[in-house]
């Protein structure tokens, strides 16, 4: 199969390379990031920034720098929102400063914790804690240990306070690990500690033990675990753990290094430990892996040469790279490393696409440095609606700049295909009434301030080449002169560009194949195709559908569906417009060969269910054949449908209110990343097929009751990346209130992964996993989690009836004492204030769902 | 004598600044919690058990009170340490004649923008358990909890309604409500009853001593 499609492609490639008749097509990028060194800034900023420490989310990070004002180290605090670094010595009290060795926060940003260690009066650890809501934020020096200890400092925090650090006495160091709750510390020989998750249960590091020295996962300090070697080694150790404490990296010997070379390695608890492939092109294998996100992406350094190290990055769908080739390659960052050499990847965030480390800047000092890969804003095209009821053909264009000035603009609109070909329009004042191609322009164009000069082609019917649509009105849009040639710039309002009419409903945006861009920035370069956005806005009942690159694409030809509702969908359809020369493509485990021997991977009626829960997946086309029903044939329609005979209510497709991942939707090519063949989401015809052919329908909510004619729009990006979704559960991070945990292991009776140790008190993560999402599905707290937990306080008997594993989700408050308590007969430590926190975090809002980012599900999860 | 008289001033001095240590570094006791019945709707603060006359089925009115002292910040967060309750989940037991016909919640406990309704189980042996949050900002007033109806037919001088359970504290804290009857039968019922025993026992009595 691969040899047939390698040779189809190579085929394919061919022909397309003599039809395009060197044309200038390019392949391009569609992602975007941006590069950073830290130290840069005013002049008399802080200077020799090294970043030691960088929260989950990986919008803070935390370490070292010199400041050349007062000629003395002092501990810093980067935060992405704002670029800017503070100074942290101000907030020690007076006679120390300090080094900041690691930071945590809720996911809401709400409860903060920096750890580190003083210089100064003495080395000692301290602890800053920012909690919203409380009159003021403090700094605390954690009492000295042992008697006597002549040096201490905290290398790591988890957000319920818990510390890893070193303390020396004498001759002797060791590691030692602090527990918030109890306020002690626990040090044992041999022991040492370099990591711990964001919650602060699990730390790694290794565990000495002559003549073998080993990786180590300890659960606080009550529990732990060796992992192992690589074949053929005896050395290993644990340089860093994910933020749900579920992955491992580090370093062994193995038989492939030999004696006293160590290798990364990537520790799973479902696969263990596994080396990473050497960098593509060399046999290097010294390597040392630092960290690891929950989302597959490992970080570290590896040899690049004698006395040099280089940052590389792992991910399963592109094994092991060098990052900084990898950045300038797949994400254009050219000129923002020219200079730089990234030494080290040290810190990743808890979803993999916030990367530091450290290097020399182009002036050769030592500087640390920061990626981001979701990149800078992209541009926003919107097509909105003016009155989507009364009037569902009147529409009006608008354009948000983002991070970058827009002097021109293009995009394609396509007609519903039951129309013969683009028949009437107005974009602007300028129209075909005319008939045939030639457009004209009233002296009254209805055009925005900044809009100068349209242009439009039309293609006859029938008449697509290549990408090139017949049935698509392609818009080139140019600024305004008044306007410094510009159609908006950063920091702008929403720009108004001009007024849309077309004689039937339901137009959809695409990106122009026909310009062969996307559009200009203030100085006429073309806008990288992952810079852009298209929107066609929904209507209410909302309902949305968005295309982004798959957070492993990088050759344009995967992509991440979501669906955002607020139905209960059941039954719902879409159509995606594939590109013209896709020789496969499929969604989720089903593929459609498009080539000469045809077929499909998923029959009708054949349950796929790999991506969604209790759900089946279908799909018609392409195929000629879809013309007979009204649709159209070059697209692949696909139907979703939850499980109506499973519990009730349904589980459906989606969770009401969130956005919830469909599935990746992939195509082979000739040409990936080829302009124009981007896949487009179109609702065209679904309602026309389910017409003709019953096993495929197109809208209904949980109840069954017909959503046709409420659900039409969609909206789409390219660009921006994949919102991630860490525990792959189909519900992206900013949406899932366990966003580290996979809500399905919960009704499995596992209260965190598998194969893991379970969390033995609240973490902060998991949310509702740990704290009263008791009856599933659905995985998130409804009403009647709630209302069995205040039954069990009434009732001895309904509490008898909560299995135990349930009632540990029930403690928000304090740690979990496993006794009974006399009267309601909970146990766990499931009380009142334990439901007070969770009503309270919800507000008694139904469903019991917070508004993400604005509170966390358990607001005291950190209370000792 | 003077000698005498000045140990024991050492000594008085010496309990007074030790007194005033523990004042100082005892750690901050709150007021205890309880749960109390009136008559009418109005609060009569809580004055020990009310009585139930008999034969009827009479509302009474249940309140609850933790304290004056109202917390420095925001209560019901973690660090306040004032006397405000968030929550109270309490249970009534009724016995000897009396029984728990019925308890219709304070609608508005809750002094947040929804309030939350009391959730009330009815519990085999003349028992029922009620809990309610307050997801607004309580104060220090006591509190309304709701119109509890008994019944006390039959009344004998053993019948009572008692109350436990656990109220939420201001720092979220699990604090214990104190234990005690709520309702006894009525004093003028319980004298009529006692002299009906004593003229009973002392004519039972004078019948025995005949010969």
């Amino acid at each position: 199969m691969i040899s047939r499609r390698s040779n189809r492609l190579t085929l394919c490639a061919v022909l397309t390379l003599i039809a395009l008749g060197g044309s200038g097509a390019v392949v391009r990028s569609v992602q975007a990031a941006s590069f950073r060194g830290l130290a840069e800034g005013d002049p008399g900023a802080l200077e020799q920034v090294v970043v030691y420490g960088m929260n989950a989310k990986g919008d803070q990070l935390v370490g070292s720098a010199q400041d050349p004002g007062a000629a003395t180290s002092t501990w810093f605090v980067y935060d992405e929102a704002t670029l800017g670094i503070q100074d942290g010595d101000p907030h020690l009290p007076p006679g120390y400063r300090g080094t900041a060795r690691g930071q945590q926060t809720t996911i809401d940003g709400q409860i903060r914790r920096t750890v580190g260690g003083t210089a100064g009066l003495a080395e000692r650890v301290f602890v800053r804690t920012q909690d919203a809501g409380t009159p003021s934020d403090t700094t605390t020096l954690l009492p000295a240990y042992p008697t006597g200890s002549s040096a201490m400092t905290g290398n790591g925090i988890g957000r319920n306070g818990n510390v890893i650090g070193d303390y020396s006495v004498g001759l002797v160091n060791r590691d030692f690990f602090y527990e918030a709750a109890t306020g002690t510390y626990t040090a044992v020989s041999l022991h040492e500690y370099n990591a711990i998750d964001a919650a602060g249960d699990r730390h790694v590091g290794m565990l000495r033990s002559s003549p073998t020295d080993e990786a180590y996962l300890w659960e606080r300090a009550t529990s732990s675990r060796g992992l192992g070697f690589l074949p053929g080694g005896s050395e290993s150790e644990a340089h860093g753990i994910s933020a749900s404490g579920r992955v491992v990296v580090g370093s062994s010997e193995s038989n492939t290094t030999g004696a006293g070379v160590q290798e990364a390695f990537r520790w799973h608890p479902d696969f263990g430990m596994h080396s990473l492939e050497p960098i593509q092109g060399g046999a290097q294998r010294e390597s040392v892996a630092l960290a690891t996100s929950d989302a597959n992406v490992v970080a570290g350094w590896y040899r690049s040469g004698p006395g040099q190290t280089a940052a590389f990055l792992w991910t399963p769908a592109i094994g092991r790279v060098d990052l900084a080739s990898h950045l300038t390659t797949h994400y254009g960052l050219v000129s923002e490393l020219v200079g730089w050499t990234l030494e080290k990847a040290t810190h990743l965030s808890a979803d993999g696409t916030i990367i530091a480390g450290i290097g020399l800047d182009p002036l050769g000092n030592v500087d640390s440095w920061v990626v981001d890969l979701n990149g800078p804003d992209v541009v926003e095209l919107r097509m909105r609606p003016i009155d989507p009821d009364a009037s569902p053909s009147l529409w009006e264009f608008y354009l948000r700049c983002g991070d970058q000035p827009v002097s021109a603009l293009d995009f394609g609109i396509i007609e519903p295909p039951t129309m013969p070909a683009l028949d009437l329009f107005d974009f602007g004042g300028c129209n075909d009434y005319q008939g045939g191609s030639e457009l004209f322009c009233t002296a009254a164009g209805a055009i925005g301030p900044t809009v100068a000069e349209t242009s439009f082609v039309t293609l006859p019917s029938g008449q697509d080449t290549g990408a090139v649509r017949g049935d698509t009105l392609y818009v080139t849009l140019f600024g305004q002169p008044t306007n410094g040639g510009l159609l908006c710039s950063p920091g702008d309002a929403e720009a108004y560009l001009a007024s849309f009419w077309i004689d039937q409903p339901t137009p959809e945006l695409m990106v122009s194949a026909l310009a062969d861009r996307v559009g200009l920035d203030g100085q006429g370069n073309e806008l990288p195709l992952g810079s852009i956005r298209l929107i066609r806005e929904r209507e209410s009942p909302a309902t949305e559908v968005t295309i982004r690159p798959a957070l492993d694409d990088v050759d344009g030809t995967r992509f991440m569906f979501s669906v955002d509702s607020d139905e209960p969908l059941a039954k719902f359809s879409f159509g995606i417009i594939v590109p013209p020369n896709a020789e496969e493509v499929s969604f989720g485990d089903c593929v459609v060969d498009l080539g000469g021997l045809g077929g499909r991977g998923c029959a009708d009626g054949l349950e796929l269910g790999s991506t969604i829960d209790y759900t089946s997946v279908r799909t018609i086309g392409p195929d000629s054949e879809l013309a007979s029903f009204g649709g159209r044939t070059d697209t692949l329609y696909v139907y979703f449908e939850g499980n109506l005979g499973g519990p009730d209510p349904s589980p459906g497709i989606n969770v009401p209110g969130k956005r919830t991942q469909l599935g990746v939707f992939s195509f082979d090519t000739a040409h990936p990343g080829d302009f124009g063949w981007l896949p487009t989401v179109t609702f065209h015809a679904v309602e026309e097929i389910d017409t003709f052919w019953s096993d495929f329908q197109d809208w209904e909510d949980r109840d069954l009751n017909d959503l046709s004619g409420t659900v039409t729009f969609a909206s789409y990006e390219y660009g921006g990346g994949e919102d991630p979704d860490t525990d792959a559960d189909g519900i992206e991070d900013a949406d899932d209130r366990c966003p580290f945990i996979t809500s399905t292991n919960i009704d499995g009776g596992t209260l965190e992964q598998p194969g893991t140790v379970a969390a033995t008190s609240p973490d902060g993560i998991g949310d509702e996993c740990q704290c009263g999402d008791l009856i599933g599905p659905p995985h998130y707290v409804i009403p009647l989690d709630v209302d069995l937990l205040r039954d069990a306080l009434n009732d001895p008997v309904v509490a008898g009836t909560i299995p135990a594993a349930d009632l540990l989700k029930c403690n928000s408050i304090g740690p979990i004492l496993d006794a009974i308590d006399s009267t309601t007969q909970l146990r766990r430590d499931c009380n009142a204030n334990d439901i007070f926190a969770l009503l309270r975090g919800r507000n008694g809002e139904l469903p019991l769902v917070p508004t993400p980012g604005s509170f966390p599900s358990c607001p005291d999860v950190m209370t000792p | 004598m003077t000698s005498a008289r000045n140990r024991i001033g050492r000594y008085v001095e010496v309990f007074f600044v030790l007194g005033m240590l523990l004042l100082v570094t005892a750690p901050r006791t709150f007021a205890q919690a309880r749960i109390w019945a009136t008559y009418g709707t109005a609060d009569t603060g809580p004055n020990g058990p009310i009585g139930l006359p008999n034969g009827v089925s009479m509302p009474v009115h249940l309140w609850m009170g933790g304290g004056s002292n109202p917390s420095s910040v925001p209560p019901c967060r973690s660090g306040a340490a004032g006397d405000e309750i968030c929550g109270v989940a309490f249970r009534l037991v009724a016995s000897g004649s009396f029984e728990i016909i019925d308890f219709l919640g304070n609608p508005n406990f809750d002094s947040g923008p929804s309030p939350l309704p009391f959730r009330v189980t009815a519990l085999p042996n003349d028992r029922m358990g009620a809990n309610n949050f307050d997801l607004g900002v309580p104060g220090t007033a006591n509190r309304y909890l709701g119109r509890l109806t008994v019944t006390g037919t039959a009344v004998t001088p053993l019948s009572n309604v008692s109350v436990s359970g656990k109220a939420v504290g201001a720092n979220l804290e699990m604090r214990d409500l104190v234990v005690e009857n709520v309702l006894v039968p009525e004093p003028t019922l319980l004298g009529t009853l006692a002299a009906g025993g004593s003229l009973l026992a002392l004519f039972s009595r004078r019948r025995s001593l005949r010969p």
